[in-house]
């Protein structure tokens, strides 16, 4: 509540703070020697599989950038620090980063790595961007931290807005027993309840599980109208996989598809319905278009969520340090980049068109729904949740 | 300099779990690897109390304290019946519930999503947030810590763990209590681990399963391993050996993409290579033989004449089965002070298990074990010791990574040093008693011969030697029964004679002695009396020439 408040505050104080800068302005920028990025990834994690598209994603953009002439004729450089999914491993990487770059901006992933790293950002007022979790216990807590993926209330309500519509009652659930999964969890029974479905089974599941015939043998006999499923890649995968070969028909409705789940799930994932934010490679929007051929071009896969919201984070990071420098002085600080963000919460997005920062600092998406139609996501609609 | 003092902070903190582990593994033997939940325990137990009741430093940290350290003699339960591999599996299966637990029991611990937004440490009003103002407090706990495993280490009660390490019914058969020490050294070393966790919860303000799992309990276990078991400083040494390793690594400039992964394989290699090139660890097991006395400066009194009339203890229709099996069927034998016993007769005649019946080690089926006229059939053989009953093994079970001192000095009846409470509450009168003790364990080496290798490992005496080291652990004992199990096996002439002429010595000081022994000519020169054991039964009791010169004996025995 606090963060709010000043979050809210430190909006409500953006026209003074843009004079502010204006003030500043007579000062000239004082340029680092280069803006180096950090960032706090599972590379070494059991799952480390979104790790390593996410750091495609930042290797992307910062080759993108420095090509283009650095920002101000600044290179930029990601730092990338290896948490292995251990809250404790995440804060001595983010010490490290600290230590050795005096780092001003990191990009946070998996939601128990930023509940411990997250602290010591605030403190030391460390520009935060979260594009992996989309636990609801980051939002909101620490006025330094943004996201850029849509959190678990967005989430869950777009892919039960499919259920809503299809004139479902009866919801069978497995989830993965993630912080992750389980901030899914809670916010699609909320809402399912509120919308006077029932709930015929509930299952929960490690997220690098192999078996998980027990809890597909529970859900089976509990029925159900659709299987929602509250997990990640690669979990969604094994899911479908066991589900249809479990005999179970229903229609299944989650939040992500990457390769990686198509891989595990091969031809059960057709008909499967996901909510996610809306990235589009086929997009006609030139941005996306072109993240998707180079991506493609590059490591010969689609892009998804976790390339384009990495790949977005260091964009993202490297608008506000253009709008802080122009503030000059001593611009590049945490503390300049979140009052240019702040000051100005709208900045182009690579799932096309802008995306505005809430007072809790989520980004403001559009939540598209998808079908798997053929092994590719097909775009069905977009999803119509409030904030 | 914030990442210099968060890597000091995370020392002192695996310093304190390393040590706490290595007083079970290192001292105690216990391979119990369960390290990680006690760590879990603290946080979560210091996290609920600080954030949710508001309790003030140092109540959270207290309560973690004992609820850890109950915790911990709950867990030693198992221990109790499984060892070896068996405790390593029940302990890793325990731990995995408790994360389980932790994960399932989202009212309390906060589910998967664990507990954030902790308060720092506050003593005083004073806030200790950040790894500046931490590391102080960090580095205070852990040297208290250490000090606490360190007083122990060195001890009687750290001595009696080591015997157990190294022998568990050879330190059961000097008197010490399996079931106490193993049950205050899990609840002690519990609680240690629960000051790191309390103090973890604090410094990272967020709590969560993930920072418990199994991986960590083998990231305490390598700690240990690496800095050398059974030497505390050794684990302190491992504790920041491999904190700094990682962080030293990830300074190496490594291709970008597979830097995580590199980094881990080197890391892997580096432990590798460690455990192949170092396998005793950075720092060996300390020699902790005990300050040496000027030879002579006690001298033994072995006298122990009894008032009581008529033989110390007897064994009236004791039976044994082992399912269909019969080892004795029904045995009636009788110990008396100043005379030495032959228990002879063929091989699977019922000899050691008479030993194991009379000194508590099995069970009997029926029948009654007198000591003094007293029924002594259900105590315990650490009661029996205790009581005056005092057994040696054929294998010898000396406590071989010891002293030759420390194995005498363990046997010594009646530490108060045994004893925790004693430990801390008065450490004056322990460490006057200990110098005492080891005077008389002194004496009894240079009595037995053995005083030139008082301070070497017992590892490293001659078979006869250790044969001699046997007979002093059992006169240390101070009992008044004394049961060799083949004292005199495998020994030539001269070693031989020697320990007649000891057993001897202490039958005439008013022991009753009793010996199974092979060796007939070693029987006859040594013994007054005869039991002749077969088919579980005592065929015939008398003089040993007598008994001997019996055809029908003869032929059974040579059978």
């Amino acid at each position: 509540m606090t963060a709010n408040v000043s979050r809210r505050t430190a909006l409500a104080l953006a026209p003074a703070m843009l004079a502010a800068s204006s003030v500043r302005a007579a000062e000239p920028p004082k340029d680092p020697p280069v803006f180096r990025i950090g960032a706090l990834l599972g590379l070494t994690d059991k799952g480390n599989w979104n790790a390593t598209v996410m750091q495609r994603g930042i290797m992307m953009a910062v080759d993108e950038i420095n090509a283009a002439g650095g920002i101000a004729g600044i290179k930029v450089e990601a730092a990338i620090e290896d948490h292995q999914g251990v809250p404790r491993v995440g804060v001595d990487a983010l010490q490290r980063l600290r230590a050795r770059y005096d780092i001003q901006a990191v990009l946070l992933s998996y939601s128990t790595v930023g509940l411990a790293a997250a602290p010591i950002c605030e403190e030391n007022k460390i520009f935060m961007l979260d594009g992996g979790s989309v636990t609801d216990g980051l939002v909101g807590k620490f006025s330094y931290l943004f996201h850029n993926r849509s959190v678990a209330s967005v989430m869950a309500r777009a892919a039960m807005t499919v259920a809503k519509k299809n004139g479902y009652k009866k919801m069978a659930q497995m989830a993965s027993s993630t912080d992750d999964g389980q901030s899914l969890l809670r916010a699609a029974e909320a809402d399912w309840k509120a919308y006077g479905g029932t709930i015929v089974g509930t299952e929960t599941g490690l997220p690098t599980a192999s078996n998980i015939d027990t809890q597909m043998a529970k859900l089976r006999t509990a029925g159900g109208d659709f299987l929602a499923i509250w997990e990640f890649s690669p979990g969604p995968g094994l899911v479908l996989k066991r589900a249809r070969e479990f005999g179970m028909t229903q229609q299944a409705i989650g939040i992500e598809f990457t390769a990686e789940i198509l891989k595990v799930a091969g031809a059960h994932a057709e008909g499967y319905v996901f909510a996610t934010d809306y990235f589009n490679p086929e997009a006609a929007d030139p941005w996306p278009q072109r993240f998707a051929a180079d991506y493609r071009k590059k490591y010969g896969d689609n892009p998804e969520v976790y390339a384009a919201n990495y790949y977005e984070g260091i964009y993202i990071i490297a608008e506000a340090i253009k709008r802080a420098r122009a503030g000059g002085g001593n611009y590049f600080t945490g503390e300049r980049l979140k009052q240019a963000l702040d000051a100005s919460p709208v900045v182009p997005s690579v799932y096309g068109g802008n995306m505005t920062f809430q007072p809790d600092g989520t980004g403001l998406k559009r939540v598209g729904i998808f079908k798997v139609v053929d092994g590719k996501a097909v775009f069905q609609n977009f999803a119509e949740v409030s904030r | 300099m914030d990442l210099v003092l968060h890597v000091g902070v995370m020392i002192c903190l695996y310093a304190i779990l390393a040590t706490s582990f290595n007083l079970l593994i290192g001292f105690s033997g216990l391979f119990a690897f369960g390290h990680a939940t006690f760590y879990a325990l603290g946080a979560y137990t210091t996290a609920i109390l600080t954030q949710r009741l508001h309790l003030p430093f140092p109540i959270p940290l207290l309560a973690s304290m004992l609820l850890t350290g109950g915790v911990g003699l709950a867990i030693a339960l198992p221990s109790l019946r499984i060892s070896g591999i068996y405790l390593i599996i029940t302990t890793l299966a325990l731990q995995v519930i408790a994360i389980d637990i932790i994960i399932n029991w989202t009212s309390l611990t906060g589910g998967p999503s664990g507990l954030s937004g902790i308060p720092p440490l506050s003593i005083g009003g004073y806030v200790l947030s950040g790894p500046a103002h931490f590391l102080p407090v960090a580095f205070a706990a852990a040297v208290i810590c250490f000090l606490v495993a360190r007083h122990i280490g060195n001890a009687p009660f750290g001595r009696a763990l080591r015997a157990m390490r190294e022998n568990e019914s050879a330190a059961a058969s000097v008197g010490k209590n399996i079931f106490y020490m193993k049950v205050s050294v899990f609840g002690l070393a519990a609680a240690l681990a629960s000051v790191a966790g309390s103090l973890f919860a604090h410094y990272l303000s967020y709590v969560g399963a993930d920072s418990f799992q199994v991986s960590e309990t083998v990231l305490i276990l390598s700690m240990v391993v690496v800095g050398g078991t059974g030497n505390l400083i050794g684990s302190v040494v491992g504790a920041a050996f491999l904190v700094l390793l990682p962080e030293v690594l990830a300074f190496v400039d490594l291709p970008q993409g597979f830097e995580g992964q590199l980094r881990l394989l080197i890391y892997g290699c580096v432990l590798i290579l460690f455990l192949v090139f170092r396998p005793e660890g950075l720092l060996r097991e300390p020699r902790r033989g005990g300050r040496r006395v000027a030879a002579g400066a006690t001298p033994i009194a072995l006298s122990t004449k009894t008032a009581f009339v008529g033989p110390l203890l007897t064994g009236t229709g004791l039976q044994k089965r082992f399912g269909g099996i019969v080892a004795i069927a029904a045995l009636d034998i009788s110990l008396s002070a100043g005379r030495i016993t032959g228990l002879v007769g063929p091989n699977g005649a019922g000899k050691t298990t008479a030993f194991n019946l009379l000194t508590g080690f099995l069970r009997t089926d029926a029948g009654e074990i007198r000591y003094k006229g007293k029924v002594l059939s259900e105590l315990k053989p650490h009661e029996l010791v205790r009581a005056g009953i005092a057994r040696s093994f054929q294998d010898l079970r000396l406590f071989t990574g010891m002293s030759v001192l420390e194995n005498v000095l363990v046997a010594l009846p009646r530490q108060s040093g045994d004893r925790l409470s004693a430990l801390f509450l008065r450490p004056g009168s322990v460490r006057r008693e200990d110098e005492a003790n080891t005077a008389k364990a002194m004496g009894i080496l240079e009595f037995i011969g053995l005083g030139e290798r008082a301070m070497d490992l017992a590892d490293d005496l001659s078979y006869a030697e250790e044969k001699l080291l046997v007979v002093a652990r059992l006169i240390a004992t101070e009992a008044e029964v004394l049961l060799f199990d083949e004292p005199l096996s495998g020994l030539d002439g001269a070693a031989m004679q020697k320990i007649i002429d000891l057993l001897r010595r202490l039958a005439a000081d008013g022991k009753a002695v009793c010996i199974i022994e092979h060796n007939l000519d070693a029987i006859r020169n040594a013994c007054d009396h005869l039991v002749y054991l077969d088919e579980g039964r005592a065929l015939a009791q008398g003089d040993p020439n007598t008994l001997m010169a019996d055809p029908e004996l003869v032929q059974r025995y040579f059978r």
